[in-house]
């Protein structure tokens, strides 16, 4: 366990570890993602409420449920570098960061544009809507962060502090629809009771969950392999990939 | 898709060009990265010193 632990601190490692998991994720990932999304979009039945328009959720929800859960990611890749000040676990972080306000971006424009059907306009300052935008923005700050520090290290520790202090956010957002009157609808899928949705309906969002998922595992891997090559440009080992 | 298409087919298209540039974007960074490599190119300085010549000339001992 800890020798694996410790192999996960060296970059030719992670590299040549991270290549064999994409061999097989991406794919995977790919393959989900079209069938999770030609089943959402062709084959569920339309909601009787809001019609075909519902059919947002099959990208709306998943970009959400994996920006929140990449917010997760990279506060503890944050965590772990301030603790043990582990490089691997800044890399992470500092990669984590473009890839949830991807997603958070994603899941605020799907969700203004399933708003303006459904509420009749795209955009409410609802605590729902308002607390995802400061996760935009945390995510955000988190980048603008690290660029804006000459010393790569101070750097590092700022954004990590930065990560940490905005996870206050995530339980305003999980909670926000419970706590306060809101145009957003409470949570659709619930692991203590039976779900709001139906499985016809349910199966195919699962999916495209468990396929954003595995997107943000790839395109964390590949900015990861990216920003290492870059870290490690003088070493031997990264001379030894362009050689070959 | 009943007047709806317009909203879903948007969040399709956005959704698809996110996902793909998402794992595009990175990967052809690190290819580049490597082909310039390659082509004997300096790799850029990733940071700046952290320790300045001047303290290290006058550091005792120097």
């Amino acid at each position: 366990m800890w020798t694996w632990f410790h192999k996960l601190g060296s970059p030719p490692w992670m590299y040549r570890i991270s290549g064999r998991i994409l061999a097989i994720l991406l794919p995977l990932t790919i393959a989900m993602l079209v069938v999770g999304a030609v089943w959402g979009l062709l084959y569920a039945p339309m909601d009787f409420k809001q019609g075909n328009s519902f059919r947002i959720i099959y990208f709306h929800v998943p970009a959400s449920v994996v920006a929140l859960a990449g917010y997760y990611v990279m506060a503890v890749a944050g965590a772990v570098s301030l603790i043990w000040r582990m490089k691997m676990a800044e890399v992470a972080m500092k990669c984590a960061a473009p890839v949830g306000a991807a997603l958070t971006f994603l899941s605020l424009l799907s969700g203004a544009i399933w708003g303006k059907p459904t509420w009749g306009t795209y955009w409410v300052w609802d605590a729902r809507i308002t607390s995802m935008l400061i996760l935009f923005f945390l995510y955000l700050g988190v980048i603008v962060l690290y660029q804006a520090y000459e010393n790569k290290e101070a750097a590092g520790k700022a954004c990590a502090v930065l990560s940490l202090v905005g996870m206050v956010n995530i339980p305003i957002i999980y909670k926000s629809v419970d706590w306060w009157y809101s145009l957003h609808q409470p949570a659709t899928i619930r692991f203590t009771e039976e779900s709001a949705m139906h499985s016809s309906m349910l199966q195919p969002l699962l999916l495209m969950i468990l396929a954003f998922y595995c997107l943000f595992t790839c395109a964390l891997l590949l900015n990861m392999r990216s920003e290492l090559l870059r870290r490690g440009a003088s070493t031997s080992w990264v001379r030894g990939l362009a050689v070959n | 898709m009943d007047g709806h298409g317009v909203y879903v087919w948007s969040v399709v298209v956005v959704s698809v060009l996110v996902c793909a540039g998402l794992l595009v974007l990175p990967a052809r960074s690190a290819r580049r990265f490597i082909a310039g490599l390659s082509e004997g190119e300096a790799p850029a300085p990733q940071a700046a010193p952290s320790v300045r010549i001047e303290e290290v000339n006058n550091a005792p001992g120097s």
